[in-house]
């Protein structure tokens, strides 16, 4: 076809071939740039916005981690354990138990390990004989229950000599452990509050840890030759 | 007076000139619309641009402060060390045991003139007494006081007498099961 017959037929359509042409255009630049465009604006502002919340959550994390003293966390980490191991700490419970026996009147008679266990977490038992006088007998079993240490008293067992003053007792004590999980948290997880009650029962454990455990005294009771 | 007005131009002429008045309306029209698109769309690619460069910058930031974050990771174990036992510390410390509570129930409840031989609390919360009384009064208030007192009915559900016997002696010899709530 020739260019002039190509003008002419412009010429006498150019009514209807213009607009046509310039909705096409308009179309087009309509369907393949601007509507794309706008969807990925709008799920990069989505984007933009997670990342922004992330970044605000992570900033508030650090302020919070870098307002933390971390020997005083190391401290509490520590007594924390010491309270509720991680695993069976037979030597620190076997002093511990002759202190409290000791400091109310009683003695340990006997410390067996073994026996059942607390049913709810994970514990070993532990079952001691001590006698001593019965008007403190209670004082002993607030005593180890309320000590630093979790123990749980599942069982007890009282006779009574002829004048009824003195007691012996077999106590079954569950000696609570559990190992620490593998996940301490990670980047994303949030930072758990330690709440005001928290700090308090922390204040509680410390205090009674304050006198080591290592240095109380271990005195030797029975014969010194027992083949004699 | 009224204007008389004669149109002198042919008819074809004038047909052509409505056309061309006509075409360039709408090529005006068409020319803007096509402008205001391309004004658009040009728009939306440039805010597109400008909101990949903010998204660079927003994730240079998280970057940052992922880093600052996993230097500071010993804290944060520390404090989920010590979050995870206390969660359990919390459930039992300074909150007595059954056998401990049934204890100190059973000794406000027991009456001073029963002279307790052996005691048993065992796992699940079971109690047997055993003692002796001087007299059958005794024995008396013993189990109403078990059984009657306010502080008696709210935590134990049952006493039965297992061995109830009187020796030459005139002593009651009293064993006694008491099954708490």
């Amino acid at each position: 076809m020739k260019k002039e017959n190509l003008v002419l037929i412009y010429q006498r359509y150019q009514l209807i071939i213009f607009p046509v042409a310039v909705a096409l255009s308009c179309l087009i630049l309509i369907v393949f740039v601007m509507i794309p465009q706008l969807t990925k604006f709008l799920k990069n502002s989505q984007v933009e916005a997670s990342f922004k919340t992330k970044s605000d959550f992570l900033d508030t994390k650090v302020e919070a981690l870098e307002s933390l003293d971390e020997k005083d966390l190391q401290k509490k980490a520590r007594d924390a354990v010491i309270s509720f191991p991680q695993e069976k700490d037979f030597v620190t419970l076997i002093i511990l138990l002759q202190k409290i026996t000791s400091e109310n009147g009683f003695n340990m008679t006997s410390l067996l390990f073994g026996g059942a266990r607390f049913s709810k977490d994970p514990s070993y038992g532990i079952l001691i004989e001590v006698a001593g006088p019965k008007s403190i007998f209670a004082r002993l079993l607030n005593s180890i229950e309320t000590s630093h240490r979790l123990m749980r008293i599942d069982r007890i067992e009282i006779s009574s000599g002829k004048s009824g003053d003195v007691i012996s007792a077999n106590l079954s004590i569950s000696a609570l452990f559990a190992p620490i999980p593998g996940n301490l948290g990670s980047v994303d997880s949030p930072l758990p509050p330690i709440s005001k009650g928290e700090e308090e029962l922390m204040a509680r454990l410390s205090k009674g840890q304050e006198v080591p455990l290592t240095a109380v005294e271990l005195s030797p009771t029975g014969k010194s030759n027992p083949f004699e | 007076m009224r204007k008389i007005s004669i149109n002198l131009l042919p008819i074809e002429y004038a047909r052509e000139e409505i056309k061309k008045a006509k075409f360039y309306k709408i090529q005006i029209f068409g020319i803007a619309s096509v402008v205001i698109v391309t004004f658009l769309a040009s728009l939306t690619v440039a805010l597109g641009v400008l909101q990949s460069k903010n998204i660079k910058e927003a994730e240079a930031r998280l970057g940052e402060s992922e880093e600052k974050v996993l230097q500071l990771k010993d804290r944060q174990a520390l404090v989920f060390v010590i979050k995870n036992r206390l969660a359990t510390i919390n459930q039992y410390f300074g909150i007595p045991s059954k056998q401990v509570a049934i204890y100190s129930m059973l000794n406000q409840l027991l009456p001073s003139g029963l002279n307790i031989s052996s005691y048993t609390i065992d796992r699940s919360g079971e109690a047997v007494v055993i003692g002796v009384v001087s007299d059958g009064e005794s024995v008396d208030n013993l189990i109403v006081g078990l059984t009657s007192k306010s502080e008696a009915s709210d935590k134990i559900s049952r006493v039965s007498i297992e061995n109830l016997n009187r020796g030459r002696d005139g002593l009651y010899r009293i064993s006694l099961k008491i099954q708490t709530k």
